[in-house]
């Protein structure tokens, strides 16, 4: 089969993706996959973690151990800009890799881009967003207090402790009469 | 149930499922920025906000002070797999905490490379459910506190390789066959190739032992949860078929090698007097691989996976409460093992 990109070299690499819920398939030779940064090499065989990315300079100082790095720019990144929040500069995110605080994210934001777009392939957030709405964060709350409650009701019943068993499955049932949480099965 | 005592879907090639959040209060520098009167503020009120005054929540979940436990006890901690192995390694006095939910299924680290990291376990290969745990505490916490996110980076993470879903799911592979066929440098080389992550076990830094291999995805940003989720579990699939593939074929090549193998390594197990982790290790993995084969009918998935989380070097020590020198670990290593195969006999 043809890479799917260039159309002359043989594919090497089938990728399935799903995005958005809906399946693709993808055939790219390995020069192209190279260019497009798909796969593009995090961990060496076995896992020795090493310079992640390219001619990337990982140093050291950080307080942690992380999968992490920065690829070197050209010359002309402004190496001074610094946050406003905790005086991070641009110059030390590239040294360790690591951003000072949340507000890096918007001070550096003119040079951060490129910085995704090698290190992640990608620009832009899809997933989960933060500040779900309501009705959302209502569901969620109430399927977790049910586990919960479904977990400690299994541990009272393990420990013999049945006064809490009987007033857990009460609370189990008001919330699962109360709520639109469907019931998975009775495995209590 | 944690990992190890659990029976999870697949658990003849998957020992486990792991999936990790990662979130960051809006307010504080990110932890390896933090002075320490910060770091005690930011882990207090992390804290709170997940207890609040949820009676049942505190039943649930065990509050550990990391810098309170002894270095050892914090390797134990790591070697279960409940945090992770740089905070179990950082110093004293961080204000390092984890909450750790009485099944050992859900840990919260407070100021690793984030402020918070939520990590969710599940036995064989079951990342849905390991997400929806860790989703549901995030739930929690996001109601509570302010999590630092930006509309078009999703969740601020310290590093860049986090930012976006802030999330790592990843499973523990078991792969003997591929590795007795010589396959296993194929098989990494191909998942990397695809945007895999692979490791050897105990994630961090270690190399592969007893053909364990940590396989996680490697990227964050541009791609949501669940889609994520989905592309790593149908990879897994193909690989825990091409792993049971190879496996079959040996054994219908050489039976008779194999079986030798496989009980010769029972047998070592159940009689060794001094075992070091390494040895232990091949040898359950040698074990596991005769389980799978249907070899060792009296024993099951668990058992082994039991052993691996009891029987690290921190573990060892930590069980028997008083300082050890490698000798005395591996003695005591071996009557572990001895005493956690008893039962099974076969
Ligand atoms: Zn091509
Ligand atoms: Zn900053």
């Amino acid at each position: 089969m043809l890479c799917e990109r260039c159309q002359q070299q043989e594919a090497t690499i089938h990728l399935t993706q799903t995005r958005q819920g809906e399946m693709t398939e993808h055939h790219f030779c390995d020069s192209c996959a190279r260019e497009l940064g798909i796969g593009h090499s995090i961990t060496d065989y076995f896992g020795t973690i090493g310079n992640l990315f390219g001619s990337g300079l990982l140093g050291g100082g950080s307080a942690f151990n992380h999968t992490g790095g920065i690829p070197a720019f050209g010359a002309a990144v402004p190496r001074n800009i610094a946050c406003p929040k905790c005086g991070q500069t641009f110059e030390k995110f590239r040294h360790t890799g690591l951003f000072g605080c949340s507000q890096c994210y918007t001070a550096f934001a003119d040079l951060l881009d490129p910085v995704f777009r090698r290190v992640q392939g990608n620009t832009r957030h899809l997933g989960r967003k933060h500040a779900p709405s309501e009705a959302q964060l209502q569901a969620e709350r109430l399927t977790a207090r049910l586990n919960e409650l479904k977990q400690s009701l299994q541990l009272a019943v393990a420990e013999e402790d049945y006064e809490q068993a009987a007033r857990l499955r009460d609370e189990i049932r008001q919330i699962k009469q109360a709520g639109t949480q469907p019931d998975e099965g009775g495995e209590t | 149930m944690a990992w190890y005592i659990d029976q999870g879907p697949d658990s003849d090639v998957m020992i486990s499922s792991r999936v990790r959040l990662a979130r960051n209060l809006e307010q504080y520098a990110f932890p390896h920025r933090m002075d320490a009167q910060t770091a005690r503020q930011a882990a207090d009120e992390i804290v709170k906000a997940f207890f609040q005054d949820d009676a049942e929540r505190k039943r649930h979940y065990l509050l550990v002070d990391l810098d309170s436990l002894s270095f050892e006890d914090r390797l134990a901690l790591a070697e279960k797999r409940l945090i992770s192995e740089d905070l179990a390694k950082a110093g004293d006095g961080s204000f390092h905490r984890a909450m750790i939910s009485r099944d050992e299924s859900v840990s919260i680290m407070i100021n690793e490379e984030d402020h918070i990291r939520i990590q969710s376990m599940q036995a064989g290969l079951n990342l849905e459910q390991a997400y929806d745990a860790a989703k549901q505490v995030a739930a929690i916490l996001e109601r509570e506190l302010p999590v630092a996110s930006h509309d078009k980076y999703g969740y601020l993470t310290a590093c860049p390789t986090n930012t976006g879903t802030g999330m790592r799911a990843s499973v523990m592979a078991h792969l003997p066959g591929l590795a007795m066929a010589g396959r296993i440098k194929d098989t990494v080389d191909g998942l990397i190739k695809l945007g895999f992550a692979v490791r050897g076990h105990y994630g961090e830094h270690s190399k592969s032992q007893g053909n364990l291999f940590q396989i996680s995805n490697q990227l964050t940003l541009g791609i949501s949860e669940e889609d994520l989720i989905n592309d790593l579990k149908r990879m897994l699939q193909q690989l825990i078929e091409q792993e049971r593939g190879v496996r079959r074929e040996l054994y219908r090549r050489q039976p008779l090698l194999l079986e030798d193998r496989v009980m010769r390594a029972f047998a070592t197990l159940k009689s060794a007097r001094l075992m070091t982790h390494e040895e232990a290790t091949e040898l359950l993995s040698t074990v596991r691989l005769g389980m799978a084969l249907g070899l060792l009918p009296n024993l099951q998935p668990a058992d082994v996976n039991r052993i691996y989380a009891l029987i690290g070097p921190a573990s060892i020590q930590k069980a028997h409460g008083q300082a050890m020198s490698p000798a005395e670990r591996d003695s005591a290593r071996a009557t572990v093992v001895r005493d956690l195969l008893e039962p099974s006999g076969a």
